[in-house]
């Protein structure tokens, strides 16, 4: 009785909007933190765990998740043990370790056996995760680890923001094995440090990169192999040294690795300023004026400083030039949805599973902020060129601009100045029809093809 | 003691060295008489000599696609320029190096399209092709293509595994294949997929990730199929032309589109294709599904601005 006198008293001390929103906060807080850890508690992963269940490949991928042991053959073993049978067995791999310097590790130190990464009870072995390494290696662990701070894209949130993506979760899984085994970057060294050689002069050279880092939305490959150093790189890596670090004075000429982690620290994102050109950023912010510094700082251990600065400045431009397209592009696409004109609207195509709002307000997808990066199927065509013009073309002039690839940048927003030029001329017929429709009294049902089909129906009901 | 002469030293060295040449002379006469290391051979030799020694090879080699001639009558450009790919293509026309030659990547890329063709780009963005290409200088291309003697596998590694001239054996045929003849049933290539991949992996992976490449594969049909369906629809609604208004320059070439747009869309179908076989995440993705889920949208849409089209011509 006393208390609630106590609390009466604290309740007519304070008026009702400090005390209403406390109680509200104290209640929500709690609460909201125990659905997120239920919402990762489903037989999936990540925030969607719920909606959807894995393929069977998500196993190596994702193996802190997934991962389950073979039993098929029993007991615990030594390392030695695991090399007399799988010279047998598995022959590549042991070649490869005999090569590695986990085999020779030298400086009195000790061999690295199978057993230390792979645990040695054959029932419950385990794949290697960064922790695993980490045992050894912590000072790449916490620099990689580290990265998370720097934001996306970046390889250490690779996974898990794949997880949460909306298409993610939509589509069947086997279709999506293909991302996760890129975006597996940031569950496993050996995206890079190829098993079981784990060979730090491999994972220097630019190729190490291009498995995941080619393609339309990033040409990393194309772009850098184009460029002054990329050129100088195919004529002459094969000579260099790779055993060096990526320190200054060590290479002839910069690859992905030398300018992107310094001294070999294996922040990847931590220079990144037009991340990737998939938003539109203020080049100007104080951080980014930080990461201009180092990234100057870099240059000019080959350039002036002054014209490494110029050239910063060229991306700048260039990052303008090609968001003055797009913003276009989507002031086009936002008065067409206005309009009532993309067909199907939101509400004739099917929705994402993770998304209770789509259902209940069905909405359009324009700009990144929109959750656009999902909007490449179930949407309208006109949708789909501007997703193209944005993640394809656009991106490309970017990465044209970032590597000193001049003859891309030019390609590139030509086609950025085609796709805006197509994409209006589309609308005006969108509006054509439209017109002469309402005239002749025509309402245009969606056919019934936006909603089902072979793979549309499976997708329904495989995600 | 005799004293030691330098001129008897230099004399009975002379005489060691010159019986040294001339014995391994004699000793290489007789075979070099046959066998000769640089002589020129035509396709036709090569047969007279392995079709008795190597009999199997030769017969596998009948088996292949490798041996299949093209139709001469065909002039199409997709039949310009090719040849059978006989035993001196890939091995050269003399015994130098035959094998070492006949092993390295460089000899499939000629013919199958160049570094930048999807079935050559597809491997060498793989993590096989990779790491094959920061190797490229380190490689022994004289060992046998077999038990893990290559730190990645190589086209003739997987294909060619073991002397297996038959390249059939080793290729999953897919929806578009155009080569119809004796296709390999899918647990005969899961048998020869997991007797070259266990040489470095564990059976259960290669298992999981054949089974995933056939569910992966399996929705790229299914898109092809989805699309296949209006396409199909759109045609036959062609022939009943005469119940129908006639359709205008617009309409046509929205008809046209459709049909580019599905000729597009075969190659994206290959795209996943090669990406699965070939383990190159980036065909499997960019190149492949979401290139499909496009061409469907785009499909989708051109013939639903056809139907309303030709709906606004009935009211008329």
């Amino acid at each position: 009785m006393e208390k609630i006198k106590h609390l009466k008293f604290l309740m007519d001390r304070w008026p009702a909007y400090v005390w209403f929103p406390f109680i509200i906060a104290l209640i929500s807080v709690p609460l909201g933190f125990y659905y997120v850890n239920w919402s990762q508690d489903g037989i999936g992963a990540g925030l969607y765990s719920h909606e959807w269940a894995p393929d069977d490949m998500f196993a190596y991928w994702s193996p802190d998740d997934f991962y389950q042991s073979v039993d098929t053959v029993k007991g615990k073993f030594t390392g030695k043990q695991c090399i007399q049978c799988h010279e047998a067995l598995t022959p590549g791999i042991v070649n490869d370790w005999k090569n590695s310097s986990h085999s020779k590790p030298g400086n009195n130190k000790k061999v690295v056996y199978c057993t230390e990464c792979h645990g040695n009870d054959h029932e419950a072995l385990h794949l290697p995760t960064p922790d695993v390494c980490e045992t050894c290696h912590q000072q790449q662990h916490e620099q990689f680890m580290d990265e998370k701070r720097f934001g996306f894209p970046s390889h250490a949130l690779a996974m898990e923001r794949a997880l949460d993506a909306s298409h993610f979760v939509d589509k069947p899984k086997a279709e999506v094995t293909s991302c996760i085994q890129c975006h597996s970057v940031a569950t496993k060294c050996d995206s890079c440090h190829s098993r079981h050689e784990f060979s730090a002069a491999e994972a220097r050279r630019p190729e190490a990169c291009i498995t995941c880092h080619s393609g339309p939305p990033h040409p990393d490959d194309e772009s850098y192999f184009a460029s002054a150093h990329g050129k100088i790189y195919l004529q002459e890596g094969d000579d260099w040294d790779w055993s060096k670090p990526l320190t200054k004075g060590n290479y002839k000429a910069p690859t992905c690795a030398y300018c992107h982690m310094d001294n070999g620290q294996h922040q990847v994102a931590n220079k990144s300023i037009w991340k990737f050109g998939i938003k539109q950023i203020n080049p100007q912010t104080s951080s980014n004026e930080v990461k201009r510094n180092q990234w100057v700082e870099r240059c000019s251990e080959c350039h002036e400083p002054d014209w490494s600065r110029e050239q910063l400045k060229v991306i700048d431009m260039e990052r303008k030039q090609a968001w003055d397209k797009l913003n276009q592009a989507e002031r086009l696409l936002r008065s067409l949805r206005s309009d009532g004109l993309l067909f199907p609207a939101a509400g004739d195509r099917p929705a994402y599973p993770n998304s209770t709002m789509d259902k209940i307000f069905p909405r359009e997808r324009i700009g990144f902020f929109d959750g656009q990066a999902s909007a490449f199927y179930n949407v309208s065509a006109i949708e789909r060129e501007y997703f193209e013009m944005w993640y394809f073309d656009n991106l490309s002039a970017y990465k044209g601009a970032a590597h000193g690839d001049f003859s891309r940048v030019k390609k590139s927003h030509q086609a950025l100045a085609n796709d805006l030029q197509r994409l209006n001329h589309q609308a005006d017929k969108i509006r054509q029809l439209n017109t002469l429709e309402k005239k002749a009294g025509i309402h245009p049902t969606p056919e019934p093809f936006w909603n089902t089909g072979d793979y549309t129906d499976f997708n329904r009901e495989n995600n | 003691m005799r004293a030691f002469s330098w001129k008897e030293a230099l004399w009975k060295t002379g005489i060691t060295l010159m019986a040294f040449f001339y014995s391994t002379l004699l000793i290489s006469a007789p075979q070099s008489a046959e066998f000769e290391l640089n002589q020129i051979y035509l396709n036709s030799d090569c047969l007279l000599c392995h079709e008795k020694n190597n009999a199997q090879i030769i017969r596998a080699w009948h088996d292949s696609s490798h041996s299949d001639k093209f139709d001469s009558s065909n002039n199409s450009l997709e039949n310009a320029g090719k040849s059978i790919a006989d035993c001196v293509q890939c091995h050269g026309a003399s015994h130098k190096n035959a094998l070492a030659k006949s092993r390295s990547n460089s000899v499939c890329i000629t013919c199958h399209g160049g570094s930048k063709a999807p079935v050559v780009h597809s491997y060498s963005t793989s993590k096989h092709g990779v790491i094959m290409t920061i190797r490229k200088n380190r490689i022994d291309w004289n060992k046998p293509l077999k038990s893990a003697n290559y730190r990645v596998p190589g086209c003739a590694y997987c294909h060619l595994y073991n002397t297996e001239h038959n390249t059939k054996k080793s290729i999953r045929p897919n929806k578009l294949s155009s080569n119809n003849a004796k296709k390999i049933s899918s647990k005969e290539l899961q048998r020869q997929t997991l007797s070259v991949c266990s040489n470095c992996h564990a059976p259960r992976y290669i298992r999981r990730l054949f089974e995933n490449g056939e569910r992966m594969l399996l929705i790229a049909d299914k898109k092809l199929n989805e699309a296949q369906v209006l396409v199909g629809n759109f045609i036959t609604d062609q022939v009943n032309q005469s119940q129908k208004p006639a359709e205008d320059n617009d309409m046509s070439i929205d008809r046209e589109a459709i049909k580019n747009q599905f000729y597009k869309m075969q190659k994206h179908y290959k795209n996943v294709y090669l990406g699965v076989v070939h383990q190159s995440p980036d065909y499997q993705w960019w190149h492949g599904q979401p290139a499909l889920d496009g061409d469907l949208i785009k499909i989708k849409a051109l013939v639903s601005k056809y139907q309303r089209k030709n709906n606004l011509k009935k009211v008329k």
